[in-house]
């Protein structure tokens, strides 16, 4: 039902974001250009309504800072984000704020996602009384339901519970009941589950699916965890460096993976059967700094097919097979 | 150092350092020191305001013979004017505690939300209000309020803001301090990501959270401001006498400490010892109870 319209919701154009480095001011004096840590460099995506994109890489490919930076909490160095075509990179503060109540975010850690000194009934529903939706009865009855379906139960309970006397399963289902009160369109999951026991966690990405379906939500989920990229998502963003350097449907690319990193990363999802040999990959190296960034393919310092061309021209995201991929082992131009 | 974000309350503080001391002294058992604290405040509060019922004289009136030894109808002697020590004792207890609780409300109003506004601010605003607070805090404490003192003259709304001219550095730095490391905390990125206004963070997401350390500091800062008013009096720029204050009959009696009359020094230094260790044993052990983090680490 959800993809027939295929209307897109959000869309991101060469968004970037670079991060001025500190330095001592002697040095600061002496050098012309200050070095920057970049964190987002030129990416673009679509994200369509109802769909679940999800975004995965390596600690340090700059996967939470896009997810910060596509709902401002973070400014955007430049770039456009088009959400429902309205340009968010360039809403005022007071706008920008007003306009908080369609996208929401869920943080990794549900331990330190909630402020210890409020009730989680009102933590739940201070949104509806920052952008003044119903009355204080109306907002109760709301955050009631809503603990039911997040499954917070008996509710009435909970509603005056502190974050202290829940478990970190139970905190995680408060954060979502946070992010999806105000009724959102999109939905940033930020390694929403990395942090619940591998139990908790199937338990929670099924609560996520259910909301989503019930609400008509989009997400954003990002995540280092590819087993729950594919539980969940529709289409698999793969960052490296602050680029996106594939973008494919799930089944797609954990059928065939198509980019060097991805291969590799494919290669470190550990597969239950101690029988079955695969060719693993393993990239050489650590992730270079996001300061001084490879030239031309910056994966091309790790990449097992690296060729001359790799080092000299950066790969455009262009079309292979339907999909979008930066390699030039599938640059035919 | 500006930046140490540890909740370190002040070592400027004797109050705290005579707590900690305690402390160390009683080991597990603080829940003890506690309640002793809290029995002494409440006895001196209790004192003070009951003092017209409980003083057997007028604190201000000869009630017998000058500089009678502590013996029965005056239990702690007479003064060299014949004033009742006893009354007095009880009566004192009046000014040390209201001047103590006006001037730590006036370095708490100003030092609370400035620390909150500056520390949620941060930047170039930070830095200069910073620079100002601690040149104040470099100061000795005593010898501020002295200056301060003086310059206002007497009266108790003068002593007390010039006691809380020394105290509002405190306050200022101990919630900037722990404004600026809780201002990156999760929650606080939360509150801002559901539309909260800067204000609303600040009030009901931060607030909270640093309130607990502010009732410690607090607490030890009436035990200080204690000290302060009664070094004040001590030296003559407190209240004007004959108003009852342990301070001023410190000094008198001091005069007639060489002629033996030991009652005259001798009991308004136990009140004035007694007072500023209830406060700083409370304080001491509150800090335990609502800090849960110094024992261990959530």
């Amino acid at each position: 039902m959800q993809v027939s319209t295929k209307q897109v919701l959000l869309s991101v154009e060469n968004l970037k974001k670079y991060f001025p480095l500190k330095i001592p001011w002697t040095q600061a004096l002496l050098k012309r250009e200050r070095p920057t840590v970049k964190a987002i460099d030129d990416i673009s995506f679509n994200i369509k309504k109802g769909e679940t994109l999800g975004l995965v890489g390596e600690s340090g490919s700059g996967k939470t800072t896009t997810g910060r930076v596509i709902i401002r909490l973070i400014e955007p160095t430049s770039g456009r984000i088009l959400f429902d075509k309205k340009d968010i990179s360039k809403l005022s503060k007071e706008n920008l704020r007003r306009a908080r109540k369609d996208f929401q975010m869920i943080f990794q850690d549900p331990m330190a996602s909630l402020n210890p000194y409020m009730r989680i009934g009102k933590t739940v529903s201070h949104p509806l009384e920052i952008h003044k939706i119903g009355t204080p009865a109306e907002r109760k009855e709301k955050v009631l339901s809503l603990f039911e379906k997040v499954n917070l139960i008996p509710a009435k309970e909970f509603f005056n519970r502190f974050p202290r006397q829940l478990s970190g399963g139970q905190r995680q289902r408060v954060v979502i009941a946070r992010a999806v009160v105000t009724n959102p369109k999109f939905i940033v999951a930020d390694e929403a589950t990395a942090m619940l026991d591998v139990s908790v966690r199937s338990q929670i990405l099924k609560l996520m699916i259910d909301i989503k379906e019930d609400l008509g939500l989009t997400y954003l989920f990002i995540t280092h965890d590819l087993a729950s990229a594919k539980y969940i998502c529709d289409r698999i963003a793969v960052m490296y460096l602050g680029k996106i350097v594939e973008i494919a449907k799930t089944s797609d690319l954990f059928k065939e993976p198509l980019h060097p990193y991805t291969r590799i990363l494919m290669g470190a999802v550990p597969i239950p059967d101690p029988k079955l040999k695969r060719s693993k990959i393993i990239p050489k190296g650590e992730i270079p700094s996001p300061i001084n960034v490879p030239s031309g393919c910056r994966f091309h310092t790790r990449c097992p097919y690296a060729t001359k061309i790799c080092s000299e021209e950066e790969p455009e995201l262009v079309e292979h097979q339907g999909r979008l991929v930066a390699c030039h082992l599938f640059d035919k131009k | 150092m500006a930046n140490t974000t540890n909740t370190n309350y002040g070592n400027q503080m004797l109050s705290s350092r005579i707590g900690r001391g305690f402390r160390q002294l009683m080991g597990d058992s603080s829940g003890v020191m506690t309640f002793i604290g809290l029995i002494l405040l409440s006895l001196f509060v209790l004192m003070a305001i009951f003092a017209p019922y409980i003083s057997p004289y007028s604190p201000v009136e000869p009630s017998g013979a000058p500089l009678l030894s502590p013996q029965w109808g005056h239990i702690m002697g007479t003064t060299n004017l014949g004033y009742d020590v006893f009354s007095r004792f009880i009566w004192g207890s009046r000014m040390a505690l209201l001047i103590a609780v006006i001037a730590t409300s006036i370095a708490a109003f100003i030092g609370i939300p400035t620390g909150l506004l500056v520390g949620y601010a941060g930047g170039v605003t930070d830095r200069i209000v910073t620079m100002i607070m601690d040149s104040v805090y470099t100061f000795p404490g005593l010898i501020l309020a002295i200056a301060i003192a003086a310059m206002l003259g007497p009266g108790v709304l003068n002593i007390s803001l010039s006691i809380a001219v020394v105290y509002i550095p405190t306050y200022y730095r101990v919630i900037r301090s722990q404004v600026s490391t809780i201002k990156s905390e999760l929650y606080v990125e939360g509150a801002r990501s559901i539309g909260a206004k800067n204000m609303t963070i600040i009030g009901k997401y931060i607030l909270p959270n640093v309130l607990p350390s502010t009732i410690v500091v607090l607490s030890m800062n009436i035990a200080d401001a204690v000290m302060t008013e009664a070094g004040l009096s001590f030296l003559g720029l407190g209240i004007p006498p004959p108003v009852p204050d342990w301070g001023y009959d410190l000094a008198k009696g001091q005069q007639f400490l060489l002629q033996n009359d030991w009652w005259m020094v001798v009991f308004p230094g136990i009140a004035i010892i007694l007072l500023v260790l209830g406060f700083s044993m409370f304080a001491e052990g509150m800090d335990e109870y609502l800090n849960p983090n110094i024992g261990e680490k959530r």
